[in-house]
């Protein structure tokens, strides 16, 4: 097989140059147009995240309960911290969503005085997902418990 | 403002105080290259136009997760081609055409093309490539016209040297053929 640019005359023909146009002044305004559309964009998910979180507030309670503190604590691993953060348990309730039990919410609303750190940032989220994602843990045992 | 390269563009992206502001420049930068790129494949400007608009968006989204293990043109680049054939998937299906086909709504596209400047043999050359199968107009596409190594095309599309060697013979002989019969 011949790869080398033996391109054939009637190819040759049209040359290399594209036979397109664009409008006269599209790459002008193109930047202007990603910058509106990344400004459109921010919108929704400011109000995305702000329900979001609400929702995952609600969640955050009802998957402390489903897991119970104990074992969160125990997946945790971190027998030193008062706090687990907002961020922590969403993302552990995102993760495992599908096992969650709704009907919890209410008593969990009601009795839970699990003391939270909403602000803060915690730098074990993806740990956590990961040690929770590994095939041996058994999840359930910790539903089946409450 | 003296134009910053990419890894500086991309550590200020990343800082977040002018994220907006650098990202623009990358799209300054890369526009017209992607557009091109983007252009050859869809053919419709209007088309050209979301898809290359839909390509930064997506870089935007995932550039703090940019490795740099890859040039940022050669990694937007992909994003454009991915992009390009997931936009031809779907009017496949809007077309009701069957996968592996050749393309022929876009030789529709081409004659109704406003912005088409070619001659008769531009026209018939363009037509021809439309008639390709998918991997072997991209491989064409970016090697005579991008003027692509091969090595930067593998990289790209994530394709061995040897096999992008055959898409472009196997293209040429093509063209060649539907260039005689018609």
């Amino acid at each position: 097989m011949n790869t080398q640019e033996q391109i054939p005359e009637r190819i040759k023909a049209s040359g290399r140059k594209l036979p397109f146009t664009v409008p006269d002044t599209y790459f002008n305004e193109f930047p202007g147009k990603i910058q509106a559309r990344l400004s459109q964009d921010e919108k929704p998910v400011i109000v995305a995240r702000f329900i979001h979180s609400k929702l995952a507030i609600a969640a955050m309670f009802i998957g402390f309960l489903a897991l119970g503190y104990a074992g969160i604590r125990i997946l945790l691993n971190n027998g030193n911290s008062d706090f687990v953060s907002e961020d922590v348990i969403i993302e552990t309730i995102e993760y495992f969503s599908y096992e969650l039990d709704n009907e919890l919410l209410a008593s969990a609303v009601i009795d839970s005085d699990i003391p939270l750190d909403l602000e803060s940032e915690d730098s074990q989220t993806e740990e956590l997902i990961q040690y929770l994602s590994e095939d041996h843990i058994d999840f359930s045992y910790l539903l089946n418990d409450n | 403002m003296a134009d910053l390269n990419d890894s500086e563009l991309i550590r200020r992206f990343r800082e977040g105080s002018n994220r907006n502001n650098a990202f623009n420049q990358i799209v300054t930068k890369y526009q017209e290259r992607l557009y091109w790129h983007i252009r050859k494949l869809v053919i419709s400007h209007d088309d050209t136009d979301d898809v290359l608009q839909n390509t930064f968006i997506k870089a935007f989204e995932a550039l703090d997760r940019f490795r740099e293990d890859a040039s940022l043109f050669t990694w937007l680049y992909r994003i454009a081609t991915n992009e390009s054939l997931s936009f031809l998937k779907k009017k496949k299906k809007w077309y009701l055409q069957p996968l592996g086909e050749n393309l022929g709504f876009l030789e529709n596209t081409l004659e109704s093309d406003t912005y088409f400047s070619g001659d008769e043999i531009q026209m018939k050359l363009q037509k021809a490539i439309v008639r390709l199968p998918e991997k072997q107009r991209l491989v064409f596409n970016m090697k005579y016209f991008d003027e692509l190594k091969y090595e930067e095309i593998s990289e790209i599309l994530k394709t061995s040297v040897g096999a992008l060697k055959a898409s472009y013979h196997h293209a040429i002989k093509k063209l060649e053929k539907y260039l005689t019969e018609d």
